[in-house]
């Protein structure tokens, strides 16, 4: 596939956007081969989670990102932005699917594959 | 009268002696007489009294929401817990901020069940029904299975019920009661004083929740008097004067003035320059010990002379403040729930908050504001619930965004509330005996008798409504002239 590069079957990456680009609080939306992926720049890193929600499948690019959290804008649900985990609510026990991130020569690139979500609430 | 004050009003300068927003203590009204009869402990354990409070108080008056910063985007919400509401505050996608109870008009399940958010609509995880952020019905999951609707669905009946809101010093405030006097009538004369701190140019740093094992009224008697600064907090009176302070009541809400900068006249050496004293001097007031060498107790002089000579600098509003603004802690309660202690700088805002079934438990919300220089970024506070027999370290709850020895202050007041609780219930306490230092809670518990037994009504144009202001009023029992 044009634009990943491969480090070994199943572990390649996708150069998704320059580091620039990603705002100091909030996150932009790429595409990573067939998904949609929100990506956003924390005080520890880059990370990346699929934007769909875990419980009703909505759309995730329009919810809120606050502490590092992304707020589903459908029924409210909290996920960590880091692992994917739940935060808050109680819809759902299965967290995001997240990506794997590198940050190259201010390049970030996500991984073609989502890892597994996560199961069980996050607490603070 | 404290030493202090005529220290002060010995060295006032005619010239800072010209009408300010917020009217000074000093020179010092006297403590109104209000009475001295005993107040009744049952009224801090009482089911049928929590219940009267319910109907009578806490469904009648303001009461402080949410901030507005938290509500800056189009469908961006905030949940708060009332007693046994809960209610969503919104900004909808017409830019404007509503509240509304937190219930499905379905069938009655809570829609938001988290406390921050943003929604294009709001969507019952029970059934779908959904209604846009402005509160309308958008959207009847299979209307068609409703015999009811068979006409069409009456969206006109069916919206979110909402609360009253108003907005003052960058926070939502709301009522349940529809029918109620304007936020502006009701906080009155004392609300327009402290509109010179400019509170919506605050940033909310730190929102801390203590579930408490005590009465909510408990918690607002706790801190609105300093008679127990010697007994309770030594280290407050190694750096404030809080014995015999002036008091005001203004309407049904009251303001005191904590000196600080000072050193209390309970002690007896109030010149020396101690290590406590001096890292009070510094991290509250902003004053090195290499730039003052003066006496202990007069350091806040030092405050003001270097407060006056940066205001046409500064982002403070140092200049709309008289004296004792600018060097003292200002500290206001507004009936029933909300208290702010002020710096220009920084404050502090207590909320109290009733248990929703439990007279013997409440919620203490404790806020930290700063006035940060214009342009800064909002600062993304986590809002952290310390539940009953979990108590934190309170400094350690509070690290990073107030002072250790505050904070432990803190955790001496919250020490009383269990304690209080079991001792108001005991055969052996009869009534609380009030000295004119606790005027203001003689005043609170007076206040609340008067909205239970219909004295007072905060409905609009009622015959009957509480002065909100220093004016006497008719039949009115607020005096401090």
């Amino acid at each position: 596939m044009v634009g990943f590069y491969g480090m070994s079957d199943g572990d390649q990456f996708a150069r998704v956007a320059g580091l620039e680009e990603l705002p100091d609080r909030g996150f932009i939306q790429v595409a990573v081969g067939e998904y949609s992926v929100l990506l956003a720049k924390l005080d520890d890193g880059v990370y990346a989670t699929e934007n769909q929600c875990s419980h009703a499948n909505s759309t995730l690019d329009d919810g809120r990102f606050r502490l590092g959290r992304i707020t589903c804008p459908l029924h409210g649900l909290i996920f960590d932005f880091r692992t994917g985990q739940v935060m808050g609510g109680s819809l759902t026990m299965v967290g995001l699917r997240t990506f794997d991130t590198k940050v190259q020569e201010e390049q970030v690139y996500v991984r073609n594959e989502p890892n597994e979500p996560k199961f069980g609430i996050m607490k603070r | 009268m404290a030493k202090i004050e005529a220290e002060i009003l010995s060295r006032r300068e005619p010239s800072s002696e010209r009408e300010y927003q917020a009217r000074p203590f000093l020179p010092r009204k006297p403590i109104p007489n209000i009475g001295l009869e005993r107040i009744d402990g049952e009224r801090f354990y009482s089911e049928a009294f929590m219940a009267e409070e319910w109907e009578k108080i806490w469904t009648k008056t303001w009461q402080i929401g949410v901030r507005e910063s938290d509500l800056a985007e189009p469908g961006a919400f905030q949940t708060h817990e009332l007693g046994k509401e809960s209610f969503i505050f919104v900004r909808g996608h017409d830019g404007q901020i509503r509240g509304f109870y937190n219930v499905c008009q379905h069938r009655g399940n809570q829609l938001c069940t988290t406390e921050f958010g943003k929604t294009r609509a709001f969507t019952c995880p029970f059934h779908g029904w959904q209604w846009h952020t402005d509160g309308s019905l958008k959207e009847v999951a299979d209307p068609q299975f409703f015999r009811q609707f068979d006409d069409g669905v009456p969206e006109d009946e069916l919206g979110l019920h909402p609360v009253r809101v108003a907005f003052w010093g960058g926070w939502v405030w709301f009522n349940m009661n529809p029918n109620a006097m304007s936020l502006e009538s009701y906080l009155g004369e004392l609300g327009s004083q402290l509109e010179s701190y400019d509170f919506s140019e605050y940033q909310l740093v730190d929102y801390q929740t203590f579930e408490w094992g005590g009465n909510w009224k408990h918690a607002v008697d706790a801190f609105n008097e300093s008679y127990h600064f010697c007994a309770l907090h030594p280290d407050m009176v190694q750096f404030g004067e809080g014995h015999d302070i002036p008091i005001e009541l203004v309407g049904i809400h009251s303001r005191m003035l904590n000196f600080s900068g000072t050193v209390s006249e309970v002690l007896d050496e109030r010149e020396e320059m101690t290590p406590l004293r001096a890292k009070m001097m510094e991290t509250r007031l902003g004053i090195g010990a290499d730039e003052y060498q003066g006496s202990a107790s007069e350091v806040h002089f030092e405050v003001v002379k270097h407060k006056r000579a940066s205001q046409d600098e500064t982002h403070h509003p140092y200049k709309k403040m008289n004296d004792e603004q600018l060097a003292h802690q200002y500290h206001y309660t507004f009936f029933p729930s909300a208290t702010f202690t002020q710096k220009p700088e920084a404050g502090s805002v207590f909320r109290y908050r009733p248990h929703p079934t439990d007279p013997n438990k409440c919620y203490y919300d404790f806020f930290i504001l700063i006035r940060n220089p214009p342009g800064t970024p909002l600062p993304e506070y986590e809002h952290r619930v310390h539940a009953h027999g979990e108590a934190p370290v309170y400094a350690e709850a509070f690290e990073g965004t107030f002072d250790p020895i505050l904070a432990n202050v803190l955790q001496q007041d919250g020490s009383n509330m269990e304690t209080m609780q079991r001792g108001v219930k005991s055969a052996a306490f009869k009534g609380m005996i009030l000295c004119d230092q606790e005027v203001r809670l003689r005043h609170f518990h007076q206040n609340i008798d008067r909205f239970i037994d219909g004295t007072f009504s905060c409905e609009v144009n009622a015959a009957n409504q509480p002065p909100t202001s220093g004016l006497v009023r008719d039949g009115g029992l607020l005096r401090n002239e």
